[in-house]
């Protein structure tokens, strides 16, 4: 029997990314319990908690979207609010001790503690300096994060909710932690987040700065969506077997309290209540460095064009990011499309198919049959490391019945959440402030996020790749020209990334040299989003440990 | 044999550590053996894992050595109780006399080392599983690493007073050794051959079955008892028949697969650091020239082809004594 979830007891933005449902503007708050004693905080950051949880947007389905007949569904909001706290926050709040010796140490630590593992620190021993001020050691610590979503027509509500949550938070005692932006600047208050806007104006486009469609391939687990659409849903985006046939992954990869893919359901923070319809979230500030990605890529493809004798610099342009992320620019997956001409045909008819087709286009692939050598989607491109699909089935040898088809895969599965930020004109420069704010969320922090961001993005070892990274989101070594000594030591040669080349082409494989970072953290920090359940529990100060 | 596979030796080795306290000079008191031994081999140089590391393993002097391993083995793990079925508790208690009553309160023994043991593991290139193998790796080991090899073992029963230079080293390991039952090989690029494999082909099976089997139940049928045979001579005779034909093939085939595995290609270790080397620097040969690859001028060709008979002469790509990777660095 599929899983029923409690939508109106889960917070709405685990289970759908407001930016794709029609809320492309929001505005993350980081808020600091204030008080002179640890009773005095405690009922500060409860008395705010009461203000907000009832007001947080849960899970219900909106009207609009399918749903079961006779299914309690609610209007789509103006703005949707959802609240979560950092470790500190909870211990703030005076959270149990019961409850807080329950959580997984990833969480404990918080994220700037595990720079190391995730390779923030990559830069040298002063890594922390390129941080946003917010995040820095001498700022008051993030207890809550609050974050708005707004229709781009509910901006007025956006605001309104703002001064709400302000004034409530000076009542109680309770801090804005300013500077979403580094040093020396006027302090934003808030981290604003926005789609990018299509060019003409017309509404927003699903792509971040490089210009690349994102949140494709979302995972879909179990309950999230009403049984008719769930299979379509988990068509490309769940667990596949070594048929092709596809489900939606174990619910307790995303919410706590519910069996996962291993089939058990993990420790978790006592009492249960706690726990269950919570989840975590790693929030991180992905500076993207939009002209080095543009020269970079400029001048790169005109070497990469010589060698898959493509004589357009435009085509080669688009062959070689695509080649680098495993998509097209437009979202096509190589594996759909592998040359430039199966990409123009099937993306002029893309945009004509029904939903349902085009999803299947855009997700539904796998990699052990079709491409093993990666002649079309290099293994160690972007998305073949975040979602390794049936890559790394540990039984391919095996005939397809008895393959595990993605069952590796299923256990390192993320949810992302979250919205760009700034703008890139034509003239971006690379100080300019824009990138992604990904919200991540799972069930384990440590065997879900932090996994791929260690192994996947920031090593090659299961990518074939030697230690090669990502080559679009990854780490990349400077060489020589690193400007920190030790981690010019560290960090190694030259990042590099290899495209391969099916040899009946006749042509090599090539292979670029000097990627420079394209992507930067500029903070960041772990939190735990709980259910409404749990938030009551919070706001009341009682939570029964038994 | 499973010490040797593969074109490798598997040394597995347990050995005993001292259980007597040592004086220390410094505060006067006595200090813990294992201890002092953790704290001797937290000082041990790993490799040269980036070149922020700046010291080499010991082990990696070793021109055969592909991994060892330091694990202090305080005591053996206690798994808990035995599981007592309660309802056969009170069985027992109500239908068999009191020396059978089992009472489920008595603490049940618990098994634990006679002291804490060192493990100490190591594979190698061997040529075969000789002794001879073992003891050249080892007699070679300490002439290059004595210094850390005492002042990890000193701690270890009896090594201060037995050994000395390499052979007795060697000697005082071999007494500690264990037979390795699982080890594990790594190096085929191109999977197993499995055409290497032991095969026992199904007819041979089945003769090493029913020939002894048939053998012992016509001895017991007809031979072993006078008279006329009844259905228990014919029921023992299976049996004792089936025990034999089925202890036959076992013994058949666990011989089969002990038989080693014979070595991966280019699997030594001077020929996986050479791999190293030269994967390392053809790399950096095809970026510096993956132009001149493609383009179709005949000058260009010629000067690919220069330059490659330049990258062999340099690298020495059949030559293993040739520029290769010094063992125990990581990257660059």
């Amino acid at each position: 029997m599929a899983v029923a979830l409690d939508l109106a007891d889960i917070q709405g933005n685990i289970l759908a990314g407001y930016g794709k449902q029609g809320f492309p503007k929001g505005r993350y708050i980081l808020f600091h319990i204030d008080g002179d004693d640890e009773a005095r905080r405690a009922a500060n950051g409860r008395a705010f908690v009461n203000v907000w949880w009832p007001r947080v947007t849960n899970a219900l389905r909106w009207e609009e979207k399918p749903h079961r007949p006779g299914e309690f569904v609610v209007p789509k909001p103006e703005v949707a609010i959802n609240i979560a706290f950092t470790f500190r926050g909870l211990v703030a709040l005076g959270v149990s001790t019961r409850t807080l010796r329950g959580m997984p140490d990833p969480y404990i630590d918080g994220m700037s503690a595990r720079a190391r593992l995730l390779g923030d620190d990559f830069a040298g021993g002063d890594w922390r300096s390129s941080w946003d001020e917010v995040w820095q050691a001498d700022a008051k610590p993030a207890h809550i994060l609050v974050t708005v979503n707004a229709q781009a027509s509910s901006l007025p509500a956006l605001e309104a909710i703002t001064k709400e949550l302000e004034a409530s938070a000076q009542r109680n005692g309770v801090i804005v932690v300013e500077g979403h932006n580094r040093r020396a600047k006027p302090k934003l208050r808030y981290q604003e987040v926005s789609a990018i806007w299509k060019a003409d104006g017309s509404g927003p486009a699903p792509t971040e700065h490089f210009g690349l469609a994102d949140g494709i391939s979302d995972p879909v687990f179990d309950g999230q969506y009403p049984d008719e659409s769930e299979k379509l849903e988990a068509t490309g985006n769940g667990a596949v077997d070594g048929l092709g046939g596809w489900r939606p992954l174990a619910t307790g990869e995303f919410l706590l309290g519910y069996p996962d893919e291993a089939q058990e359901i993990a420790g978790a923070a006592m009492p249960i209540p706690f726990s269950r319809n919570g989840t975590f979230v790693a929030y991180r500030k992905l500076h993207q460095n939009v002209k080095s990605w543009r020269d970079f890529i400029g001048e790169t493809a005109k070497n990469f064009g010589k060698v898959f004798k493509i004589s357009d610099a435009n085509d080669a342009r688009e062959l070689l990011i695509a080649k680098m992320v495993g998509r097209w620019s437009n979202g096509v997956p190589l594996s759909k499309a592998p040359t430039l001409e199966e990409w123009r045909d099937l993306s002029a008819r893309l945009w004509e198919l029904p939903r349902n087709e085009r999803n299947k286009i855009l997700s539904s692939f796998t990699f052990l049959e079709e491409d093993a050598e990666g002649h079309r989607c290099p293994v160690g491109s972007h998305i073949r490391r975040m979602n390794t699909r049936d890559g790394l089935d540990p039984r391919a040898i095996r005939p397809r019945e008895l393959r595990g088809g993605s069952t590796l895969n299923n256990r390192r599965r993320i949810l992302r959440r979250g919205l760009p930020y700034g703008t890139s004109g034509p003239d971006s420069r690379d100080e300019d402030d824009h990138g992604i704010v990904m919200l991540v969320m799972c069930a384990d922090l440590f065997r879900q996020f932090e996994f791929v961001q260690q192994q996947w993005v920031n090593y090659g070892l299961d990518a074939r790749s030697g230690s090669d990274t990502c080559p679009i989101v990854g780490n990349h070594s400077l060489g020589q020209n690193t400007r920190d000594p030790d981690a010019r030591k560290r960090n190694g040669p030259k990042a590099k990334f290899v495209i391969p080349a099916d040899p009946s082409r006749g042509h090599p494989p090539f292979i670029m040299e000097g990627l420079p970072q394209f992507v930067e953290t500029r903070g960041g920090e772990y939190f735990f989003a709980p259910s409404l359940t749990a938030l009551r529990m919070i706001g009341a100060g009682a939570i029964d440990p038994t | 044999m499973p010490n040797f596979d593969c074109g490798a030796y598997f040394l597995t080795t347990l050995v005993p550590i001292r259980t007597d306290a040592i004086s220390d000079s410094a505060n006067k008191s006595g200090i813990s053996p294992i201890h002092e031994l953790r704290s001797a081999i937290a000082k041990l140089p790993t490799a040269m894992q980036s070149p922020l590391c700046n010291a080499h393993s010991p082990f990696a002097r070793s021109k055969r050595l592909h991994f060892s391993r330091l694990v202090v083995i305080d005591d053996v793990a206690y798994v808990g109780r035995k599981p007592i079925n309660a309802l056969l508790t009170v069985l027992t208690e109500l239908f068999l006399p009191a020396a059978w009553h089992i009472n489920p309160v008595n603490p049940q023994p618990q098994d634990h080392l006679a002291n804490p043991f060192l493990l100490f593991s190591a594979d190698f290139d061997a040529a075969s599983g000789d002794d001879s193998e073992r003891d050249s790796f080892l007699i070679d080991l300490w002439d290059k690493s004595q210094a850390e090899l005492s002042s990890i073992f000193k701690y270890c029963y009896d090594f201060e007073k037995q050994v000395h230079d390499g052979p007795s080293f060697a000697k005082y390991i071999a007494r500690c050794q264990v037979e390795t039952t699982m080890p594990f090989h790594d190096y085929f690029m191109d999977g197993v051959p499995l055409d290497a494999l032991p095969e026992i082909s199904n007819t041979k099976l089945l003769a090493a079955f029913f020939g002894p089997a048939f053998l012992v139940y016509a001895l017991v049928y007809w031979g072993y008892f006078d008279g006329a045979p009844s259905f228990f001579h014919t029921l023992f005779g299976l049996i004792a028949g089936t025990i034999v034909g089925a202890l036959v093939v076992y013994f058949m085939v666990t011989k089969a697969g002990a038989k080693s595995y014979p070595p991966a290609p280019d699997s030594t270790l001077p020929s996986v650091l050479k791999a190293l080397h030269l994967r390392k620097n053809f790399t950096r040969f095809v970026i510096d020239n993956q132009l001149l690859s493609v383009s179709d001028e005949p000058a260009s060709q010629k000067e690919l082809y220069d330059r490659f008979a330049a990258f062999t002469a340099a690298n020495k790509p059949n030559d293993l004594d040739g520029p290769t990777q010094e063992p125990g660095v990581v990257g660059t």
